[in-house]
């Protein structure tokens, strides 16, 4: 009756398994069972959105990637200004908080007396548990006002207001959202680093240290080439946060869905106009939101993968 | 001894209530209808409590008016009256009417009446799709609930101190220029013009004036407007394409959404999106330069920034205030708003107006409820029953009555105006229109 098998020779602990199973079976068929209505229920979400995406992708095709207008309501509905302004935030977000992480992963580590270590972490993790809707709220409040009047009017002197530093200086901004974003995802790029950096192996860091290597050399050309891997992966991690965050850049970004044409143009990207839009379309404006939906679900996928696979690869032991 | 004085406190109470009822009956303009706080035990037993949502254009208006309704009605029915009506839901105009279509609201509130046809497409067309009762118009009553007026607030901080008595006059058209994106600058000729009032006067010792230069600062105007669909924008759209008709004739597309109408989808590179009114009025004030147009209560209730005087069709330079928007409204009297048998609304632009004094840019916010709940089952989360449809029926009858004590004095202090006479009697025409399985709700 039972479909466990079991290698010919069992072992004691095996043999009892096994010899528990029968009376285990509700059990194992209630694990199975939310095993599989979870899949289920991945399953239908998915066929959901492509359904409610489908009239949109049979009527406008790849016009829908391709175009570059947006109009909800009338049409044309034109993904391209959303998809590249969604890459530009993440990242923008990404080169503020990839070396900040990074340096915050090493500096837990290694650097800070072992007892303030896990105070550090935590505080760092903290800013994971801030709602996203506060950091947009934060955003709108106080970094809007200081980037009109100070970040950016300083970038375009700095520059002589060339590209990409030029356009009008309103605070809302793609800059904007990808300096609110990069500190959202930085408490997962630092949380992976540190775990990836963690299992470095200890020879390795003795080595180079015993080679005559200053601190600085070691951390940088041993500790983290080695653990580069699943730095990847926290980076594609941190990335797939960026990608999909919605409240917290639809109320620093302009939602004005056009070409960027410089760091200081307003914009708007997949998962804010997602949210801005949904409660009110109807009709082919649904639908093709509900094929934005779709095209964020496949990216955001993608990249979550990507980073899983690396992760794993990397904090695997030797 | 605490029983008697509840006792005595309950006697003075129903006393005040009835009182109340006798004012609001004086109030009102139809004898047939007035509000009714009274509820029996078997209302109170029969738990009821629709949800209603919609436009945000009216959320500070309800979200003042439901509990003041509980209060008035505990004050004449005791512990029988409703004491847990939730709050409106300021979801947007098409979700309010996608919301009492699918039955999730029992009152569906939006600033364009259901149905309604813009250049010969309907705005609902995807929301009244199927054969049912459900999806047809003529199920549902629609009931003017407030009137209110939308403003242009603006951010110039460079004018607050010289030139406080002096807020920024613009007209039709430079609105539509700068929703356009033709008009870029605040010291544009267009708005200097009409701005004589805002100019830095040099004087010789003689005191005679050397030169004039308008003051109005050289920095780029931003426009915000809202991102998402909009009964607010159909107001600011509806008085654009009245007054610029030339400018803003849109062949397709719904006015709900602005970006649709602005350069065909093209709007200012540097305009501003936002959600709702209340995001509008944050945007405007973060952003030095902004204006954006957002519902006079929000102007009035949570904001410090001005708002523009508008040009109207007299030529008259008229503040938003209620005065002038009920000026707007009284120009109408003529042509008041009316439902067919189909359910369809017509007359319900208020929009560039010709009285005196009128405010151009105003509009009605509509109360969407089916006419009859029989057979519905829930409606708003509440059993559709005799008990919740008259519930319903008495607060909107309460909401559209005038006086001390009616809904229109709640929506006084929230920054709108009080509904005219002849509006209040289309109302209560409507709501006297409600049934259940076929028979006239009966109301006091």
């Amino acid at each position: 009756m039972n479909k466990l098998t079991l290698p010919a020779k069992r072992s004691d602990v095996a043999e009892r398994i096994h010899r528990s199973a029968t009376s285990d079976r509700p059990y194992t068929l209630l694990l199975r069972g939310t095993a599989l209505f979870f899949g289920a229920v991945i399953i239908l979400f998915v066929w959901s959105v492509v359904h409610t995406a489908w009239p949109a992708v049979t009527t406008f095709g790849y016009h829908l990637i391709t175009g570059s207008a947006w109009v909800s309501g009338s049409g044309p509905y034109g993904a391209l200004p959303l998809l590249t302004d969604t890459v530009l935030t993440t990242a923008i977000a990404l080169v503020i908080a990839v070396p900040v992480g990074l340096a915050a992963a090493l500096t837990l580590l290694f650097l800070i007396p072992r007892r303030l270590r896990s105070f550090a972490a935590s505080l760092i993790e903290l800013l994971a548990a801030v709602p996203s809707v506060v950091y947009g709220l934060w955003g709108l409040w106080y970094l809007t006002p200081w980037l009109s009047k100070t970040v950016q009017p300083f970038l375009a002197r700095l520059t002589g207001g060339s590209w990409p530093f030029n356009g009008a200086q309103e605070g809302f901004s793609v800059l904007l959202a990808g300096l609110v974003l990069s500190i959202m995802i930085l408490p997962t790029i630092v949380a992976i680093s540190r775990d990836v950096i963690g299992v470095v192996p200890r020879e390795l860091i003795e080595g180079g240290l015993s080679l005559g290597a200053t601190q600085s050399q070691v951390l940088l050309k041993v500790v983290l080439p080695a653990a580069r891997t699943g730095i990847f992966g926290a980076i594609a991690l941190g990335a797939g946060r960026a990608l999909g965050e919605t409240i917290a850049v639809a109320m620093v970004i302009g939602s004005n869905p056009q070409l960027p044409h410089s760091l200081f143009s307003t914009g708007a990207t997949l998962a804010s106009t997602i949210a801005t839009q949904f409660g009110e379309a109807t009709g082919t404006t649904g639908s093709a939101l509900a094929a934005l939906a779709l095209m964020l679900m496949v990216i955001t996928a993608s990249v979550n993968f990507g980073a899983r696979v690396l992760t794993k690869r990397a904090t695997a032991p030797l | 001894m605490k029983m008697t004085f509840t006792g005595k406190f309950g006697v003075a109470l129903t006393t005040l209530g009835l009182l109340s009822t006798l004012a609001v009956t004086a109030a009102g303009a139809s004898a047939t209808l007035n509000g009714d706080l009274t509820f029996t035990a078997a209302d109170a037993a029969s738990s009821i409590n629709p949800a209603m949502g919609g436009s945000s254009f009216d959320e500070p208006f309800f979200n003042q008016a439901i509990p003041t309704y509980m209060t008035e009605a505990s004050k004449v029915s005791g512990s029988n009256a409703p004491s847990a009506m939730s709050l409106y839901s300021p979801v947007g105009s098409t979700s309010g009417k996608k919301g009492v279509v699918a039955g999730t609201y029992a009152v569906g509130a939006s600033d364009v009446p259901l149905g309604t046809t813009v250049n010969g497409t309907s705005l609902d067309s995807s929301i009244l799709t199927g054969a049912d009762a459900a999806h047809k118009l003529g199920s549902y009553i629609q009931v003017p609930v407030v009137l209110g007026g939308v403003g242009l607030m603006y951010n110039l901080p460079s004018l607050n101190s010289k030139f406080k008595k002096y807020p920024v006059t613009l007209n039709s058209s430079i609105l539509a220029s700068v929703y356009d994106g033709k008009i870029t600058s605040w010291n544009d000729k267009a708005i200097c013009k009409i701005n004589p009032k805002i100019v830095n006067v040099k004087k010789n010792k003689k005191g005679k004036i050397t030169s004039s230069k308008c003051a109005l600062p050289n920095i780029p105007v931003v426009p915000v407007y809202r991102a998402d669909g909009s009964g607010t924008s159909f107001i600011f759209m509806d008085y654009l394409q009245k007054t610029q008709g030339a400018n803003f004739a849109t062949s397709s597309g719904t006015q709900i959404y602005p970006s649709t109408t602005f350069q065909q989808g093209q709007v200012p590179g540097n305009g501003l999106g936002a959600q709702k009114n209340a995001g509008v009025a944050a945007d405007v004030e973060q952003t030095v330069g902004a204006i954006g147009y957002v519902e006079y209560s929000y102007i009035l209730l949570q904001h410090t920034l001005p708002s523009a005087l508008i040009v109207n069709a007299h030529g008259q330079k008229v503040a938003l205030n209620s005065a002038s928007i009920a000026a707007d409204a009284a120009a109408f009297a003529a042509t008041p708003p009316s439902e067919d048998a189909n359910g369809v609304v017509s007359n319900f632009s208020i929009v560039n107006g010709t009285g005196a004094g009128d405010y151009p840019i105003a509009g009605y916010s509509w109360a969407i409820v089916r006419q009859d709940w029989n057979g519905l089952g829930t409606v708003g989360g509440a059993t559709a029953n005799l008990q919740s449809e008259t519930l319903v029926a008495k607060f909107l009858d309460w909401v559209v009555q005038g006086g001390k004590l009616g809904g229109q004095n709640v929506a006084k202090g929230q920054g709108y105006v009080p509904l005219p006479a002849y509006v209040v009697t289309v109302a209560q025409k409507q709501i006297a229109s409600m049934s259940y399985n076929a028979t006239k709700l009966v109301l006091n």
